[in-house]
């Protein structure tokens, strides 16, 4: 009976102890509350945390029923990062892009060289084939031209007091309208994160 | 040096007590919209929880024409300031979720007695049905 009951206690606070340290490389749910945190880089919730702010406020603002087209065609200039780390911008972008697809107000333009080359180069070669065939060769396609644009920069703040070391991102977003050349909507999301080391949680 | 039976037993309970006490700080607690203009319904499975990010009120209303929207006041009865992490999430009038790529956890401090207002826009006209998730946030 004691060999039992002293094994039992010992499994039972072995498991206790050793349940935050134990585990070995798992999938994680990528939404959920279990990722790491580092205070030293931006992290893939940071990500969404800053795409999902800002969509929410354009989106709740209101703004995109006011664009001169339904669905309204926009494009998105190339976002501007001065943070410390090199990263993907599209990791930020991409979210925001499909979210505000799906709200069904606004479609991205693949097609137009206006912000330089189209980021679909097949799609602006097909197009431009079915432009030619249907007589509309040299003319400019208004379907390529933006109802409205949005700009992006992400800034980064550094502080350390101590041992403990704070950094927050921030975007800054623009929508203009380019029937005025006016912004109609701006938006700043932020994420603050303190910490001496990285860790587990959010 | 002996152990005796009645020695364990105190260890041995304590040890439980601890594990299941464990695993209930990590129960969350769900407030979700009601069907056909029903109010919204709370399930609490975390008393404790419930203190610091108790729902006071729900506001619905709806932006760009159709794209619903709410905001839920969150109460916190506790002398101290607390942290817990929420999420919000958005389901089409079949109750299948509608994917939202930046859905995210977010992690609020809340002030004593304070009411903070959580607000989340649907990520597409479809989405007509919500569900707000709370949970505990202790490390």
């Amino acid at each position: 009976m004691r060999t039992i009951a002293t094994t039992t206690a010992a499994l039972a606070l072995c498991s206790l102890l050793s349940t935050p340290g134990c585990q070995k490389a798992q999938y994680v749910d990528p939404k959920g509350n279990d990722l790491v945190v580092s205070v030293d880089r931006m992290n893939i919730q940071d990500w969404s945390m800053l795409a999902d702010q800002t969509v929410q406020s354009m989106v709740g603002s209101g703004v995109l029923t006011r664009l001169p087209n339904q669905p309204a065609g926009i494009l998105l200039n190339q976002p501007i990062n001065t943070t410390t780390q090199q990263f993907d911008t599209d990791a930020i972008m991409k979210k925001i892009r499909i979210s505000l697809l799906n709200t069904g107000r606004v479609q991205v333009i693949m097609t137009s060289d206006l912000g330089g080359t189209p980021e679909d180069k097949i799609a602006a070669k097909a197009q431009a084939i079915k432009e030619q065939k249907a007589g509309r060769g040299g003319e400019v396609n208004m379907a390529n031209v933006p109802d409205a644009t949005l700009t992006a920069k992400l800034i980064e703040d550094r502080v350390r007091a101590g041992n403990t070391r704070q950094v927050a991102y921030v975007l800054q977003m623009s929508l203009t309208d380019t029937n005025t050349g006016r912004a109609i909507w701006e938006g700043e999301a932020q994420v603050m994160k303190q910490g001496e080391k990285a860790g587990v949680g959010f | 040096m002996k152990i005796t039976n009645a020695q364990l037993r105190p260890a041995l309970a304590s040890a439980l007590l601890a594990m299941t006490a464990l695993a209930a700080c990590n129960t969350a607690n769900t407030a979700k919209s009601g069907f056909n203009g029903a109010p919204y319904k709370q399930i609490i499975t975390n008393g404790w929880l419930k203190y610091k990010a108790n729902i006071v009120g729900v506001h619905e209303g709806t932006v760009n024409g159709d794209i619903k929207r709410i905001a839920v006041d969150v109460y916190s009865d506790q002398s101290t300031p607390q942290r817990f992490t929420y999420k919000f999430e958005w389901f089409d009038a079949s109750g299948i979720p509608v994917a939202n790529p930046s859905t995210t956890s977010t992690s609020v401090t809340i002030k004593p007695k304070e009411t903070i207002t959580l607000t989340s826009v649907a990520p597409a006209p479809t989405a007509t049905d919500w569900r707000l998730t709370f949970l505990d946030e202790q490390r």
